[in-house]
């Protein structure tokens, strides 16, 4: 029996996340075609008649100066006039002039063919040729394909995921738990059964040795019902202790159960396992609005605040809400499939109804719902199960809230706009939710989860910079406009905090350097200093947050830093110069928290 | 439900949303192209008619005493039949010539207020309304001051058939590829599942045999088979031979 690991576990969910890409990424292309194939014509007719209007009124221009007897060769200014109704006319590719004789006078480019249009006038004739062609159509086409690419590669690894999960939270501890069970089995100790009770084939394969099992138990129970016999007519102890010499070479050589329980206590890992999925799809249903807050907020106009705390106070409203939500979460009214069932359910209704939310004060209530629903539910999921929080938990936990959820909502958003964005992330919780609430009882108290030590301080320290980055400054920034765009700028962030859990602290203590001195010294592209402040935040976070193993995230520290920061954003203009701030306070975190823990492990 | 089972559940799922997703996509973004396209045409009407308000303008007069702007305005709507109207506004949002002459004098609606604070890019802006689409400029003088607005109401039934249409098509395509990708999904989901955990089920079976299987699974199942039945077998030829041995005792 060969236990799970690496490639058993990897490959077969690499095959599915190609199988799955593959396969979206080919049906993506034929919604596409169908979708061209409709809007074509409309699209044809729509850019045709701009440019034939384009043409008609330049050529009417042309005749007016003809008209006062300006020769077609004595135009002044004509190449840049015509440069720039190009520039301002996305339907027309370029223009040209023809004399009389058909000469080119002026011309955008070279070979401009087309459409004519006549100019005539009473002392010249000429020729507008006008090149039809729409650069918003082929931009725009071009990134939709890039669009349903990325869908299909979200598809696909998201896939990959649930793939993998499964195989390591569920298989995997299933096939240890059957070798396990073998070798003692194989060594004499028929002490346990498994109780197995499933119709997977590794219950089946329980049960099958469960069924060996049982013969020992017969033979153990025909002899134990010898020796009540024998004990029964020994009167005088002498046929005793021949039972019992006949007795001592086997008690020593297996191990047996003093009773056999039919109601063995069956393995709680199945409930781990479903707790880990319900919490991953909660996280990842509600990360998926955070793209979104911030520049939603801008866009309800409310002048009683300053206008850098107008994105920032629905968040912070959201955070104290969240934890009011969890602390009541982890008291014995988060146990209750009930109550955790309208929390999934406020959740949803809070989010779809931010549709039709035109007021400001709406929009922090709407949150403030939401925060304190979300808080409850992922409280009452896991408050009582501390051991979810492990290295490949969390790191499950941030690939749902920091990539797939963000890019999912982008995507979404590029699609149908804002608003249905979050119908449809609040219809989805809804829909979802009989499966999101779970029948999962902790049924014994809360455990005091440890905070992490040293790293602890270090989170705290990270989120000072990321969580309003992730919050403020990409929403209202760069994905103000551009939700797909914002959107890769936090599955960034997301991806290379997946990538610090990995990566020696050393490494990523020297991507943070760079990447702090590129935002300082290197000209970038407007767009670039929040992708690289994600990855270099993102980095540092992850090997705070991957640690201390198998510590939760010390969610005090990730809290308070995240407040301090949003403060911070709130009263500071946002900057590349505040980026690479940002970037030092992560450095700073790495720096502390390894040094700390290094005297920590010297004091032993 | 077998835990395999379900996980194909999920990747259905993962699957199906995913689906709607590119076909979200494809409807929004073909939808916003025509919309675009055709509002470039009205913007380039609209750039036309703001020039020649400017020349106006640029002679000195206020706007709202430059009459030929009125028909500057009708000229406008009859070139092109998804005008709906035209209106040029004072700054103060007060309408000062209109293809319908009834609401000059007026104040222009709210929503059109909200854009020209919040949404003026490239001295354009746009509202949407039910079944319409207002495309607007900012008018300037000489000295680049704004002296008013002009805003252009187009007719949204074209779109409106065009997202019809295009609906149409993707569902129809999408209930012919959907389940195509989803009975592919799940088959090659059970199939990596079964391969997975094939060589439990030859466990499971030698296991469950009183003598050899014909396939043993990978030899180190097989061995541990083996030995798990070679135990039991000592196991209980132990128990009886003591429990014969016990019996005997008061024979002895």
């Amino acid at each position: 029996m060969t236990s799970g690991h690496g490639l058993r576990i990897w490959m077969p969910a690499a095959a599915i996340a190609v199988i799955v890409a593959l396969c979206l990424g080919i049906a993506g292309q034929f919604l596409f075609q169908a979708g061209l194939r409709q809007s074509s014509p409309i699209l044809e007719e729509s850019t045709q008649t701009g440019a034939a209007a384009v043409g008609s009124a330049i050529a009417a221009q042309f005749a007016r100066a003809f008209d006062l007897g300006i020769p077609v060769d004595r135009l002044v200014g004509v190449e840049n006039y015509m440069e720039r109704i190009v520039e301002t006319s996305p339907q027309v590719s370029g223009l040209a002039l023809l004399d009389g004789d058909g000469r080119v006078i002026n011309a955008t480019g070279p070979d401009i063919s087309g459409e004519a249009f006549p100019i005539s006038a009473d002392r010249s004739n000429a020729t507008l040729v006008v090149a039809q062609e729409s650069p918003l159509y082929d931009q725009a086409l071009w990134r939709l394909q890039m669009s349903l690419i990325l869908a299909a590669v979200l598809g696909g690894v998201v896939a990959g995921v649930v793939t993998g999960s499964f195989l390591t939270f569920s298989q995997r501890p299933a096939r240890d738990r059957l070798a396990r069970s073998l070798e003692r089995v194989a060594n004499g100790d028929f002490s346990q059964a498994s109780a197995a009770t499933g119709r997977d084939r590794f219950s089946r394969a329980a049960r099958a040795l469960d069924g060996w099992t049982d013969q020992v138990d017969k033979a153990r129970q025909r002899l134990a019902e010898a020796v009540a016999t024998i004990r029964a007519i020994d009167f005088d102890g002498s046929l005793g202790r021949r039972v019992d010499a006949i007795l001592e070479p086997i008690d020593g050589k297996y191990s047996l159960a003093e009773k056999r329980d039919d109601d063995a206590a069956p393995n709680d890992s199945g409930d781990t396992v479903d707790v880990i999925g319900r919490v991953a799809m909660v996280v990842g249903l509600y990360a998926a609005a955070f793209p979104l807050v911030a520049n939603f907020a801008i866009d309800r106009e409310f002048g009683a605040i300053p206008a850098g705390w107008i994105p920032v106070v629905p968040l912070m409203v959201e955070l104290v809400s969240l934890a009011l939500g969890a602390v009541l979460g982890l008291s014995i009214a988060g146990r209750l499939g009930s109550l955790r069932c309208l929390g999934i359910l406020v959740l949803g209704i809070a989010t779809a109804a931010v549709y039709w939310c035109r007021t400001y004060e709406l929009f922090v209530v709407l949150r403030s719902i939401t925060g304190l629903a979300v808080g409850f539910v992922l409280a009452g999921l896991s408050g009582g199960l501390p051991r979810l929080f492990r290295h490949r938990t969390t790191l499950l936990f941030a690939f749902a809230g920091l990539v797939a959820a963000p890019l999912f909502i982008g995507l979404l958003g590029e699609a149908l706009g804002r608003r249905a964005a979050f119908l449809i992330l609040g219809g989805l919780s809804v829909a979802l939710t009989p499966f999101l609430v779970g029948s999962f009882r902790t049924g014994e108290g809360v455990h005091r989860m440890r905070a992490g030590g040293a790293w602890g301080w270090a989170q705290a320290l990270v989120a000072l910079p990321a969580v309003p980055l992730l919050l403020v400054y990409i929403p209202a920034g760069i994905g103000f406009d551009n939700y797909l765009q914002g959107s890769l700028a936090i599955a960034a962030f997301g991806l290379s905090c997946l990538l610090g859990f990995r990566i020696p602290l050393a490494v990523t203590g020297a991507v943070v350097v760079i990447s702090g001195l590129a935002l300082v010294l290197a000209p970038l592209d407007p767009r670039a200093p929040a992708f690289i402040a994600s990855a270099a935040l993102g980095l540092a976070a992850g090997a705070c947050l991957g640690r201390p193993i198998p510590a939760p995230p010390n969610f005090l520290a990730l809290a308070v830093g995240g407040l301090a920061g949003l403060v911070a954003v709130a009263m500071i203009k946002p900057s590349t110069a505040l980026l690479a701030g940002g970037v030092a306070v992560a450095l700073l975190a790495l720096v502390a928290g390894g040094l700390l823990r290094h005297r920590q492990i010297a004091r032993g | 439900m077998p835990p395999s089972l379900r996980i194909i559940f999920a990747l259905l799922g993962v699957v199906s949303a995913t689906l709607v997703l590119c076909a979200a996509l494809v409807f929004g973004s073909l939808d916003r192209l025509a919309l675009r396209s055709s509002e470039a045409n009205i913007e380039f009407l609209l750039s036309q008619l703001r020039d020649s308000v400017e020349a106006n303008v640029g002679l000195g007069l206020p706007l709202a005493n430059i009459r030929v702007v009125q028909s500057l305005v009708e000229r406008a709507k009859a070139a092109d039949g998804r005008v709906l109207a035209v209106e040029v506004f004072s700054p103060t949002g007060i309408s000062l010539f209109n293809t319908d002459r009834g609401v000059v004098g007026e104040d222009i609606p709210p929503a059109w207020h909200v854009a020209i604070r919040n949404r003026v890019i490239d001295d354009r802006w746009r509202v949407e309304e039910l079944g319409e689409v207002v495309v607007g400029e900012v008018i300037r003088n000489d000295f680049g001051e704004p002296v008013g607005h002009l805003a252009m109401t187009i007719s949204d039934e074209a779109r409106q058939d065009h997202a019809g249409m295009l609906l149409e098509a993707l569902l129809g395509r999408l209930a012919i590829v959907a389940p195509i990708v989803l009975a592919l999904v799940a088959l090659a989901a059970a199939l990596l599942f079964d391969r997975t955990t094939r060589d439990v089920e030859k466990l499971a079976v030698r296991l469950r045999s009183d003598g050899p299987a014909a396939d043993a699974g990978t030899s180190r199942d097989a061995g541990l088979a083996d030995r798990v039945r070679q135990t039991v077998g000592e196991a209980i030829r132990d128990f009886d031979r003591a429990a014969t041995d016990v019996m005997k005792t008061d024979e002895a």
